[in-house]
């Protein structure tokens, strides 16, 4: 046997037809620290239920330790010195935060009235590890969310593992929340293998000795931080194509609506999930005719934003939405989209079962509105929806999909159209298609605020750009600006170039 | 042979489970919707159907005009029956647990009241003269009214299935089952669909009390027994799914009858049995793109 702590060996794992991983091979040697990233839907999470046994492989071999664990139940992998944190905090709310780690001891007899002081000693020893040492009679559900994060990695921890697994650990966590979490991370001892997942790029590479890169599922490259910073493949994955380094072909002239008036306005909005912050003080306006683009990072907050606005998602306190200067904020789904919000999702979200024809009846405009459209129009729009029009969403490629998608979202005849990540796993074809559509509705009038990440179709068809990092706006250019400082823009999106966090 | 071979007591009684299983799909159909589009696990459904059948019982008068009458009176209770239950539940809303426990509460006040109105024992109902003989099929008798109950019940599942899959109500009934959140984004009335769906599955179900009152006559204890084939109904076809609450129906009412002939000492083990294989067999091919 080669000194691999874990070995996964061509590992494939299927939802239906979906591969969210696809022949991954990874090898850890004990001690190490490993990373993986990859934009949304790579198959990160996936990856590690795989290892935490959560999830079976569909195909492939988990070595650990020796043994082929692939078909062992989760229970048998943590007492084989498996530990892991979950996405969001799975804690015993209810029970201290003592209590919590107490439960993860190993050794204790299940019939024991009272825990034995031996295991009370390492329980305070792992919440001493991470610092909440003096919040260790404080229940689980009352401490702070960065709090329950670190309490979470205690009861980990308590479990003396071999192998830590841990799932986005910076997830929610401020600047200096985060720093404590890598110096704690830092800290552990030398033979403890630590996996984990993230989408804070600098944390990773602060942390991490090598990072795997997974896109769709694949592998895409393996290395350093630094052999992964520099590797094309990786910047292709997280930039769409090697944007910028040729401008854009037909940069956006629409002289009819230069001055349009703003028609959505978004005023110190903020948002956020089981506690943790991912928005705060968003102030942007989309004005009519023109396209407004926020890019980001992964887990930036991006989608947040577009279903925080769509009224999919509850906004924070303070947060002031208006359309043509009405107050959304106290409106439902509906009426914001009666009102005249469209909305092209992430994922598109077709409903299943439902032909391309049923689809195109189902939105009609409200008879209040001034423009109204009919379905011929739109199918103009997109011809390859004419042919396919007994299909159902699983028949249709992914360009077909994002097409009815947007077609759907038209048919409402929106004064606003929010697009969210349009481009996201279509061929550069489709794209370039996608890209003259959204120009044209543009010119048409039609205000459109595009969340996406891939910076070349945003600099294609946006007037303005607006950056979003680490939950808020930190930079608004207009497209004709970008030319002048790409290199800026680039390192905020893609692996960061200088390794500790600035702020 | 020929068709005369056909004809045994097999055949007859699989025929009882056609008619059993149209009309477990009557009431089913509605609760399997009620649950995919307003996420309502109905405790109350069975107590429909019971209102249906004493409905039937009340208004019996051996004639077509108690029958028509006992009909359009099931339209009204089960449209007020179902706007009822979408009120009391409507406070309730993404609460499942309290929704289940405030119908399950409906559904105990209603038996309590049926069985002061009606009294507790068992009444049955004759079908109008005119359905109320038997024809002969080769050597055996079978009653006109069942015959005709299963034209009906083909009807109605015809008329369901074209409503659902065909109509553009059915499209933005499905859309909400779908995705409840984009079919809001792409300005449909949700709410007014899950009151809207309260009301039609009830007025099924009370129907399906009046249709199926000489099958299954009124008496305490029916509206626990139809809830329970009509939530295995459901869960076995896949909550929203037409298609799936029909096979489970017609599965169910053959195992009910046919299943019980044959095997006679499994009787009480043998829907059990048959349940946990379908659902075990349909666990293993889950569906494609929904994450297990």
């Amino acid at each position: 046997m080669t000194g691999a702590l874990l070995r996964l060996v061509t590992v494939s794992r299927s939802y239906g037809a979906r591969r969210a991983v696809n022949e991954v091979s990874v090898e850890l040697p004990p001690g190490a620290r490993h990373a993986i990233i990859g934009p949304n839907g790579a198959g990160k999470s996936t990856l590690l239920h795989l290892v935490a046994g959560t999830l079976r492989p569909t195909s492939g071999r988990i070595h650990y330790a020796g043994h082929d664990i692939s078909g062992w139940p989760a229970h048998r992998r943590a007492r084989a010195g498996i530990a892991r944190t979950w996405q969001h905090p799975a804690l015993a709310r209810p029970l201290t935060a003592v209590q919590n780690v107490l439960l993860a001891v190993p050794g204790q007899r299940l019939a024991a009235l009272r825990p034995q002081r031996r295991a009370v000693t390492a329980a305070h020893a792992a919440l001493a590890q991470v610092g909440l040492a003096k919040l260790a009679e404080r229940p689980a559900g009352q401490l702070a969310y960065g709090d329950q994060r670190r309490l979470e990695i205690a009861v980990a921890l308590a479990a003396a593992p071999r192998l830590l697994l841990l799932d986005e650990p910076s997830a929610g966590l401020a600047a200096e929340e985060i720093t404590r979490l890598t110096e704690l991370i830092r800290a552990l001892p030398d033979d403890m293998t630590v996996l984990l997942v993230d989408h804070n790029l600098d944390f990773v590479a602060a942390v991490a000795t090598t990072v795997t890169v997974l896109h769709h599922g694949q592998h895409i490259a393996t290395g350093t931080p630094a052999e992964i910073r520099d590797h094309p493949d990786v910047r292709r994955v997280y930039l769409g194509t090697d944007a910028l380094t040729s401008p854009a072909p037909n940069s956006p002239a629409t002289p009819a609506a230069v001055a349009g008036t703003p028609v959505l306005r978004v005023r110190t909005l903020s948002a956020g999930y089981t506690g943790a912050p991912v928005l705060t003080d968003i102030t942007l306006d989309v004005r009519a005719g023109r396209v407004a683009a926020v890019v980001g990072r992964n887990g930036a907050g991006k989608t947040t934003l577009i279903n925080t606005i769509a009224g999919l998602h509850p906004a924070g306190p303070g947060t002031d939405i208006l359309l043509h200067g009405q107050p959304l904020t106290g409106c439902d789904t509906r009426r914001r989209a009666r009102a005249g919000l469209g909305m092209v999702p992430q994922g598109r979200r077709l409903f299943a079962g439902l032909t391309v024809d049923e689809h195109l009846t189902l939105p009609r405009p409200h008879p209040t509105r001034s423009r109204s459209v009919d379905a011929r129009q739109v199918l103009d729009l997109f011809p390859v929806l004419a042919e396919r029009r007994q299909h159902r969403p699983h028949q249709l490629s992914g360009g077909e999909q994002q097409m009815l998608a947007l077609a759907r979202a038209l048919l409402a005849a929106p004064d606003v159209l929010l697009l969210d990540e349009p481009a996201e796993g279509l061929a550069p074809a489709v794209v370039g298609q996608l890209a003259a559509i959204i120009t044209g509705l543009a010119a048409e009038g039609t205000a459109i605020l595009l969340a996406e990440q891939n910076l070349a179709l945003a600099c294609q068809v946006a007037h303005d750009i607006a950056v979003l990092d680490r939950a808020r706006i930190v930079r608004h250019v207009a497209t004709a600006d970008i030319r002048e400082y790409p290199t800026d823009l680039h390192d905020l999106l893609t692996v960061p170039t200088t390794a500790p966090t600035p702020s | 042979m020929g068709l005369a071979g056909l004809v045994n007591p097999y055949t007859i009684t699989a025929l009882d489970g056609v008619a059993y299983g149209l009309l477990l799909f009557t009431i089913a159909a509605g609760l399997t919707l009620i649950v995919g589009v307003a996420g309502v696990l109905s405790m109350a459904h069975g107590t429909l159907y019971l209102a249906g059948a004493y409905l039937a019982w009340y208004l019996a008068d051996g004639g077509w005009a108690g029958l028509a009458l006992a009909l359009a009176g099931a339209v009204v209770v089960g449209a007020f029956g179902g706007a009822g239950l979408a009120a009391a539940v409507r406070p309730l809303t993404d609460r499942p647990l309290d929704q289940v426990l405030a119908t399950l509460g409906v559904a105990y006040i209603a038996a309590d009241q049926f069985s002061t109105v009606f009294g507790a024992e068992p009444r049955s109902v004759d079908p109008p003269r005119a359905l109320a003989g038997s024809v002969s099929l080769g050597d055996y008798q079978y009653p006109v009214y069942r015959l005709g109950f299963i034209a009906v019940g083909v009807l109605l599942v015809v008329g369901l299935f074209w409503f659902v899959e065909r109509s553009r109500v059915g499209a933005v009934v499905r859309a909400v089952v779908a995705d409840p959140g984009m079919a809001a984004a792409s300005g449909l009335r949700t709410g007014l669909v899950r009151t809207g769906v309260l009301v039609g599955g009830g007025v099924l179900a009370v129907t399906a009390g009046v249709l199926g009152a000489p099958v299954i006559g009124p008496s305490p204890g029916v509206d626990t027994t139809i809830l329970v084939y009509s939530l295995i109904v459901c869960v076995v076809g896949g909550l929203g799914s037409i298609r799936g609450a029909l096979l489970a129906a017609l599965g169910v009412g053959q195992i009910l009858t046919l299943g019980v002939a044959l095997v006679p000492g499994a009787a009480a083990f043998l829907l059990a049995a048959a349940m946990l294989a379908a659902l075990t067999i349909r666990q293993r091919t889950a569906l494609p793109g929904r994450p297990a």
